[in-house]
């Protein structure tokens, strides 16, 4: 019996994959237009790791300290070290206050102020009046914001009836001879059943892929599916050098302990005991934006002022802040720390490195979530002529941490990614919707596609090979990935140990290209899902590596020993990575926002 | 050191069995979580079927029954459990595979509370305010808004083992008090009326076995109490 | 008696609370009353004594369909929690035959033992 002989048909107006924050705000906007739509994700909705976002959704609300959109921009487009693009980061700060408000409405229990607005704290990053008084920007629920946002999400599309394909794997985008993409290929863990969804808009929002690291603050399922999808679509992916890692993870483990206990107070301390932030960000200290704290705290390290016996960690100090602020403002933390740590941060300090925490980069993408290419299939087609980089790729859209439209260019601020994937998740639903009334008669299923190749590519992990004759697995390639990506593209990168990286992941594809797996089993085969998740993985370790090899400079989170400035005159520009060839096209940074005057480049000093 | 796990694949066991799979002491810290060790059987054995995402205690995707209590597996120390684990999945659910149970009742009694808010119609569509709410009426919310759907608390109670496709569980019912308490919400006596029947909230004995399971601390049955305290004050 | 089982939801919780607290009061005063009774030789004597003297007779009379409501709604409770769903009316209805036919039988024995016949 062949696969397509047992493959399930659906057809729906618009199929959207993942069920994060993003995708859950946009299955929303669509159910409720009334639109035929699924709404597919490999683990059940309220797993998905929105859920583990801890301080807040940035809005210039104004409720605790007057502030402005164009602050909120501002200050965005400063943390991004320049490279956002300011169209996007406009508009985003734009919607904040609106979206917040929607968020409210939807159910979401925010922390409230003695006025019965909702409570703001402050977070790295943020100011008045373009870079003066520290604002209070972060909407936060306690410190389970994104728990928060995401289970009101999920009970808005049960009162809207969204349908979900729950426990589906998506593994291919099935595309017609127009490249125009019109439904995707999907697997149910349940029984492995395949199943062609075929529909006239697909929306990606299947968020990070911080697995390509070993010490990360990811949940396991964050393997950049929809990453893969897309390169292998043969659609490049944007600035993937830039990872953010936050400041503050477990150190040894990598859970998060949110920017949250900074912004209430809390302090970094070296083996001396000193705060030492202040030598690194005389005017805000600890509220530094992300990249600064977290190299902060690598050089801490390095320079031997590390705390433990090995001398590999920092420590957050919250001992002095009042215990109902710990208890009440900060109860997740709490419970973090006395489980993982077997401390209360009440009685002692937390013990904290930088984890991988975020992808900045991503499927590129316009304003309104498109997913856009340039107009040549590969970067030495060039010869000389102009290119649009900015061609909408039909019927594919991508949006939250998968995509990069960029708002966050080279760091990312705490804060802004849950307002990143309900702004452009409403954004690009919105989109959707209006296609859909513009062209309802376009046909789903098309005369001719690539669905059999597909299957094709699927078939090898039908086979399986014995336990006994297996010399390799899917696991060990997985962790040599998430060691050599540690050891060569962490905080701080140069030339020498990047381009061992590359070749070592090279290798790692060659190894991928042979291994066998030994569960044969159709019901909730995981290895046969690692691995295919792993292929996203490898791809895009490698996208990361080779773009992080190309920068020739230092910006934001990317932080090059050997090229320790930044230069603007060379390197304002985004890297787009083609996989073909292990290449790289640039395209230009966005500068004209339509409501405000452009934000021209200057130093970056906290 | 000795863990048994109850084993079943639908394709070829006729019913669940434990299989036992020895690892050496020094392998277990003092800080080793048991989903830490469930993952490295699995590497020796792909075929080990468990469910689990975040890795810290908040997606909820890792419920079992461990030792005879439900727990998060990402969350539970390995080394307080003793030399010897047995490790089942939750119990009362139709298994799948391994310690991964079909959570569908449970899902099915969630959404039959229609646990999303139901705000003033005038409030809701206002994009400039938000609906007020004071710190004390926010603080009700407090143990109620925090659950993650892991289910250990319902999968541990007998009234929803006897009745799971009747009785809520403490897991929906807690989700039900969460907007019945909710001062934005304002259907709260519809709510109250709907869970006005003998398999409903009062289905509930007050054995509190869903407090003592909850990984998250929540408190359950002191939430149904509430429950019905509200639905007879409603009554009278 | 019928409508004992419309007795359900916050209406059987509020009766169960009702009856728990005046069986609570009403039980030891009964053997208070029993044990001042000159003469305890016989339940048709106590039963008379209980029922047909004084207004203690009206309190009996109370407890005894309290004592009723309790007990059906406390054994439906557990019949509904024990027993399989597809005997579960059966189970139920038998239930209700049973509390019918002590009642009945109680109705008899009180009758038969009125002094005033």
């Amino acid at each position: 019996m062949t696969q397509e002989a047992t493959l399930q048909e659906y057809e729906f107006d618009a199929v959207v994959i993942g069920a994060g924050g993003a995708g859950m705000r946009a299955a929303l906007q669509l159910t409720e237009a009334g639109h035929k739509v699924a709404m597919i994700s490999k683990v059940f909705p309220t797993r998905s790791h929105t859920v583990a976002a801890q301080g807040g959704i940035n809005a210039a609300l104004g409720n605790v300290t007057e502030d402005k959109w164009q602050w909120h921009m501002y200050d965005t487009i400063k943390g991004s070290d320049y490279l956002g693009d300011q169209d996007a980061i406009e508009f985003m700060c734009r919607e904040a206050n609106q979206i917040v408000r929607e968020l409210e409405h939807f159910g979401v229990p925010f922390s409230r102020l003695e006025n019965g607005k909702i409570y703001q704290r402050a977070f790295g990053g943020q100011s008045q009046n373009y870079g003066e008084k520290q604002a209070k920007r972060t909407c936060a629920a306690a410190d389970r914001t994104g728990h928060a946002i995401l289970h009101s999400l999920y009970q808005q599309n049960l009162r809207a009836g969204t349908e979900m394909f729950v426990e589906h794997f998506a593994l291919d985008l099935i595309i017609d001879d127009d490249e125009t993409v019109c439904g995707v290929l999907i697997q149910n863990l349940h029984d492995s059943a395949l199943k062609a969804v075929w529909a006239k808009h697909v929306l990606l929002a299947t968020g990070g892929a911080g697995q390509i690291f070993r010490t990360n603050s990811n949940a396991s399922i964050n393997t950049g599916d929809g990453l893969g999808m897309v390169q292998r679509a043969g659609i490049p992916l944007q600035d993937m050098e830039f990872w953010q890692f936050h400041p503050t993870g477990v150190a040894g483990k990598g859970m998060l302990i949110s920017e949250a206990t900074r912004g209430e107070g809390g302090i970094l301390r070296n083996a001396d005991g000193e705060a030492f932030m202040v030598r690194y960000a005389p005017k805000v200290k600890e509220l530094a934006s992300r990249d600064v704290v977290a190299r902060a705290i690598a050089v801490e390290v390095e320079e031997g002022r590390g705390c433990g016996p090995q001398k590999d960690h920092v420590l957050l100090d919250l001992t002095h802040l009042p215990h109902d602020v710990i208890e009440n403002r900060l109860p997740g933390i709490r419970d973090i720390s006395r489980t993982f740590l077997g401390i209360d941060p009440i009685e002692a300090p937390i013990p904290i490195f930088p984890t991988c925490h975020y992808m900045m980069g991503g499927i590129p993408t316009n304003l309104n979530g498109q997913v856009v290419k340039p107009d040549i299939p590969y970067p030495e087609n060039r010869s000389g002529q102009s290119v649009d980089t900015q061609i909408p790729v039909p019927g594919l859209y991508a949006i939250g941490e998968c995509a990069c439209v960029s708002v966050h260019g080279a760091n990312r601020l705490g804060g802004n990614s849950l307002l990143d994937i309900i702004v452009f998740g409403r954004k690009a639903a919105q989109e959707i919707g209006k296609q859909l009334q513009n062209n309802p008669e376009i046909a789903t299923r098309p005369f001719q596609h690539n669905l059999n190749a597909l299957l094709q590519r699927y078939q090898r992990w039908l086979q399986t090979s014995p336990s006994e004759s297996a010399h390799d697995s899917v696991f060990a390639i997985a962790a040599d990935m998430q060691k050599i990506m540690e050891s060569g593209c962490g905080v701080f990168r140069d030339h020498q140990h990047m381009q061992q990286t590359v070749e070592q992941l090279r290798q790692l594809e060659q190894r991928f290209a042979q291994v066998q797996i030994q569960d044969d089993s159709a019901v909730f085969n995981f290895e046969r899902c690692s691995a295919l998740e792993l292929e996203n993985l490898l791809a895009v370790a490698k996208a990361t590596a080779c773009s992080a090899l190309a920068r020739e400079e230092s910006r934001g989170a990317h932080t090059r020993v050997d090229f320790s400035e930044r230069d603007d005159e060379n390197w304002l520009k985004h890297s787009l990575f083609y996989p073909q060839n292990e290449s790289i096209l640039f395209k230009p940074v966005n500068r004209q926002p339509t409501q405000h005057a452009p934000f021209e480049p200057q130093k970056r000093v906290y | 050191m000795q863990i048994l796990i109850d084993r079943y694949n639908p394709q070829s066991d006729s019913a669940p069995y434990t299989q036992t799979y020895h690892l050496n002491d020094a392998e277990v810290g003092e800080d080793t979580m048991l989903l830490e060790l469930l993952q490295q059987l699995r590497i020796q054995d792909p075929t080990l079927g468990f469910r689990s995402s975040c890795q810290e205690g908040v997606c909820g995707s890792d419920g079992m029954n461990v030792n005879g209590n439900n727990c998060l597996s990402c969350i539970t120390l390995v080394k307080p459990l003793g030399d010897k684990i047995h490790i089942r999945p939750l119990p009362s659910f139709p298994i799948i595979k391994d310690l991964i149970v079909d959570m569908q009742l449970f899902y099915d009694q969630y959404k039959n509370v229609e646990p999303f808010l139901k705000g003033d119609e005038h409030l809701s569509r206002d994009p400039e305010h938000e609906i007020l709410q004071t710190p004390e009426e926010r603080e009700k919310l407090d143990g109620s808004y925090e659950c993650i759907l892991c289910a250990c608390c319902s999968s541990s109670c007998p009234s929803f083992w006897w009745n799971p496709d009747l009785f809520p569980g403490p897991a929906a019912l807690l989700a039900a008090n969460r907007f019945v308490i909710d001062s934005r919400d304002i259907t709260t006596i519809d709510r109250l009326e709907s869970l006005d029947k003998a398999e409903k909230a009062f289905r509930c004995r007050h054995i509190q076995n869903c407090t003592a399971a909850c990984p998250k601390g929540l408190n359950p049955s002191r939430a149904i109490q509430g429950l019905k305290h509200a639905i007879v004050k409603n009554r009278s | 008696m019928l409508s004992l089982k419309r007795l359900t939801g916050s209406k059987a919780h509020i009766w169960q609370r009702i009856s728990a607290v005046y069986l609570l009061f009403y039980v030891p005063l009964m053997a208070l009353y029993i044990a001042f009774l000159p003469e305890t030789n016989s339940l048709e004597n106590i039963v008379g004594n209980l029922l047909y003297y004084c207004f203690f007779g009206y309190l009996s009379i109370v407890a005894y369909l309290l004592l009723l409501v309790h007990a059906w709604i406390g054994g439906r409770d557990i019949l509904i929690d024990y027993i399989p769903r597809n005997r579960l009316t059966l189970w139920l209805n038998l239930y209700y035959l049973l509390l019918i036919v002590v009642t009945a039988d109680l109705l008899a024995l009180i009758v038969s033992v009125n002094p005033y016949l």
